[in-house]
């Protein structure tokens, strides 16, 4: 079981802060995340709901062990049952900071 | 003018002398306004080996064309003056409701030189400008001291800026605080104010900003707050959390300068998050004159914590309610100093606040403190109590000692820099050029690095804030451990942010707006067709007359340098474990991309390119 940390309003939606989820990928955990927070969920979670995603939505961000899964494998980065997996909501447009 | 007012308020504070002249209309064109127009004008009117604290320094209180208007975030002044801190140009800004006002009043500038012979307090409203004694108020903190100021003006609606018994002390990171609440925060601009003997400036307008094309504002600002309200950034997560969203976020990478920067995560990150402060103790969010996005705090002291810590906030103690954290502060204050008592922060960012000093330099400076009371260099003698990392109760009460400068507050007062070299341990400073870092660790943030080494008032976070790429992805994602790519990253959000902030703008709103719609706004208000790149030439000029400026006050470009800790000292624990800052990699490229010499100087070229020659 990976232990995931969920943050800011993400913690509302999906009911809880920390949890430990069964899964061998990112995409598998996003599923889980899915499966207990409710379908509403996966508009935020994939860029297009309808379709098999491939990418994760441009807003949300999923670190594992502190490294952001656009620098892993995306959606099919491995998950472990030592792992810890940050899941939080971004958002920003623009050009943050200037 | 439209967009500026057109004229400049001056005031030698030496002679009382008060006088109008006009803006001058090509550095208005070239340098904008706010912290561009400001650095012209010190550029012109102050010899940069000047000593900080003489009368020869001079304040400037600038606004930019945008300053009052009805764009979103259109808050800000600029405080440019030289730093008692760090010896450069400094140019720090606040929002709230001072600058609007300023702007209400007539006048796009403040000018203030000399050195008033005892201490006064200035009173603007339209026309009429005075000088009033302010003997009755010295020793006065921020809080009761504006309540007092607002009510001998009798006139609703005034809003001070003033400083608060740490400015008069001449504490080197003292802050100006206008609306009790809102800072022009770093570099010691508040002693600056102090050493001339001014204790505040109430100012009350009743014009309005005249613009060159109203229709064409109004659609601009419509355009703008849309995208506002359509980012979840700026129309969700910081009404909800405030900049303190960012303390799990940035812990989570690893990237939390913890303990005086020895660690990069802070084991109680979650203690003093935003999400605990939304969830136990945050009454609502505020926002500054004519924003949109509304990212302040208003927060109660913890009902356990009242027990510990009574706030002197004005109406006295108003239901235990004060502003904050931000950010920074409850880092500074918090993972910085090992402290996870959030109703401690409170209390310290609530002294800060009325005394009138900056949270990042004072926490940092306790967080070294600190190291050196554990290292055993400093006694409990010395200190005047037990000083390890965690305790809030040491937090709080050296916080209020620097204001005073009491007893070993006298040795924080100066900062870490000059408080570890006194105690014969210089590497306890972690900062640039005198000025402490702010809350991310540029050995996990590469890009961070180089934007603290470069940045012209010394370390600062927000004139290349790199964790828009590096954390949170935007405009796209960049490998934080990487530093491929970061020069060009620094520049252009150096150049950036300097425009935005020369407009008169936060530059928060640049977590939902791009430049693209920020340029309709200043050509409308101002009727001169200023295109992206146009604003972005002006930033580009405003960095470099800064870096002129600094070049003839002796900063040195060898002084574009992080501590030895960031360099050698390899990140110990954590998602950066074994990261060390590689800025040699980056800042040959930064003097290239910005078209530098090699040594980092700008050459005659370049200023002839940008008109500075
Ligand atoms: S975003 Fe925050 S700091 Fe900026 S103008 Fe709005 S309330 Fe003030």
């Amino acid at each position: 079981m990976a232990a995931v940390k969920l943050l800011g309003g993400l913690r509302n939606k999906v009911g809880a802060g920390r949890l430990d989820v069964d899964a061998a990928t990112v995409r598998e955990l996003l599923d889980a995340l899915v499966a207990r927070g409710g379908e509403a969920l996966t508009v935020l979670f994939f860029d297009d709901p309808r379709a098999t995603p491939t990418e994760p939505h441009r807003d949300l961000r999923v670190l594992v062990n502190g490294r952001s899964i656009a620098f892993l494998h995306g959606l099919e980065t491995g998950v472990e049952s030592k792992d810890t997996v940050t899941v939080h909501l971004s958002g920003a447009r623009g050009y943050p900071g200037g | 003018m439209h967009g500026w007012t057109g004229c400049v308020l001056r005031v030698d504070l030496s002679t009382g002398a008060i006088g109008r002249e006009e803006l001058n209309p090509d550095w208005a064109r070239d340098f904008v306004g706010g912290r561009g127009i400001g650095a012209r004008y010190l550029w012109q009117e102050v010899d940069p080996q000047v000593d900080a604290l003489a009368p020869e320094n001079k304040l400037i209180f600038a606004t930019g064309p945008l300053t009052g208007t009805n764009a979103s975030c259109g808050s800000r002044y600029m405080v440019v003056t030289k730093g008692p801190l760090t010896g450069c140009i400094t140019t720090s800004n606040s929002g709230g409701h001072w600058g609007p006002e300023l702007k209400f009043a007539g006048y796009d500038l403040l000018i203030l030189e000399g050195r008033a012979e005892r201490p006064v307090y200035l009173w603007i409203f339209d026309d009429v400008v005075e000088l009033r004694p302010a003997e009755h108020l010295w020793g006065t903190g921020v809080f009761d001291s504006e309540d007092a100021i607002r009510r001998e003006t009798g006139i609703p609606g005034t809003s001070v800026a003033c400083i608060g018994p740490a400015g008069e002390n001449l504490v080197r990171y003292a802050a100006i605080l206008n609306d009790k609440f809102r800072a022009a925060g770093r570099s010691g601009v508040g002693a600056v104010m102090g050493s001339k003997n001014l204790k505040g400036i109430a100012v009350r307008g009743t014009g309005a900003v005249s613009v060159a094309d109203p229709s064409a504002l109004m659609a601009a600002q419509w355009a703008q707050k849309q995208v506002l309200s359509e980012a979840p950034l700026t129309s969700e997560g910081l009404p909800a959390y405030g900049t303190l969203a960012l303390m799990n976020v940035i812990n989570e990478h690893g990237a939390l300068p913890t303990r005086n920067y020895r660690e990069a995560q802070f084991e109680e990150a979650e203690a003093i998050s935003g999400e605990e402060l939304a969830q136990t103790r945050l009454a609502a969010n505020k926002a500054c004159f004519a924003c949109t996005i509304a990212c302040g705090r208003v927060s109660r002291i913890s009902e356990e914590g009242r027990a510990r810590y009574t706030l002197n906030t004005s109406p006295r103690n108003w239901k235990h309610a004060t502003e904050g954290p931000e950010y920074e502060n409850a880092w500074s204050l918090g993972a910085d100093c090992g402290v996870a008592d959030l109703d401690a922060i409170l209390k310290a960012n609530t002294i800060c606040n009325d005394l009138g000093l900056d949270p990042i330099s004072l926490g940092a400076t306790i967080a070294a403190a600190m190291e050196l009371y554990e290292g055993g260099v400093l006694s409990e003698e010395q200190t005047g109590m037990p000083l390890p990392f965690g305790s809030g109760d040491a937090l709080v009460a050296l916080s209020e000692a620097t204001g005073y400068r009491r007893g070993f507050g006298d040795d924080l007062a100066e900062g870490s820099k000059r408080m570890g070299e006194k105690y014969g341990h210089p590497e306890v400073f972690m900062g640039v050029k005198g000025q402490e870092f702010p809350a991310y660790d540029p050995r996990a943030l590469q890009g961070m690095g180089l934007g603290y080494a470069t940045s012209n008032r010394g370390a600062c976070h927000l004139r290349a804030y790199t964790v828009a790429a590096e954390v949170v992805g935007e405009p796209e994602p960049m490998d934080p451990r990487a530093t491929e790519g970061k020069a060009q990253l620094a520049v252009d959000m150096q150049n950036i942010s300097t425009a935005v902030d020369a407009a008169g703008l936060c530059v928060f709103l640049t977590f939902g707006n791009t430049l693209s719609d920020l340029t309709p706004l200043v050509a409308a208000a101002t009727g001169i067709a200023y295109d992206d790149d146009a604003l972005v030439r002006a930033g580009e000029r405003i960095w470099n007359l800064e870096r002129l400026w600094n070049l003839r006050a002796g900063i040195d470009p060898s002084e574009d340098k992080l501590p030895k800790r960031m360099l050698e000292d390899a990140i110990p624990a954590g998602p950066a474990r074994g990261e060390v800052s590689r800025l040699a990699e980056m800042l040959p490229e930064y003097y290239a991309v910005r078209g530098w010499s090699p040594d980092g100087r700008p050459d005659a070229a370049k200023l002839a390119e940008l008109g500075l020659g």
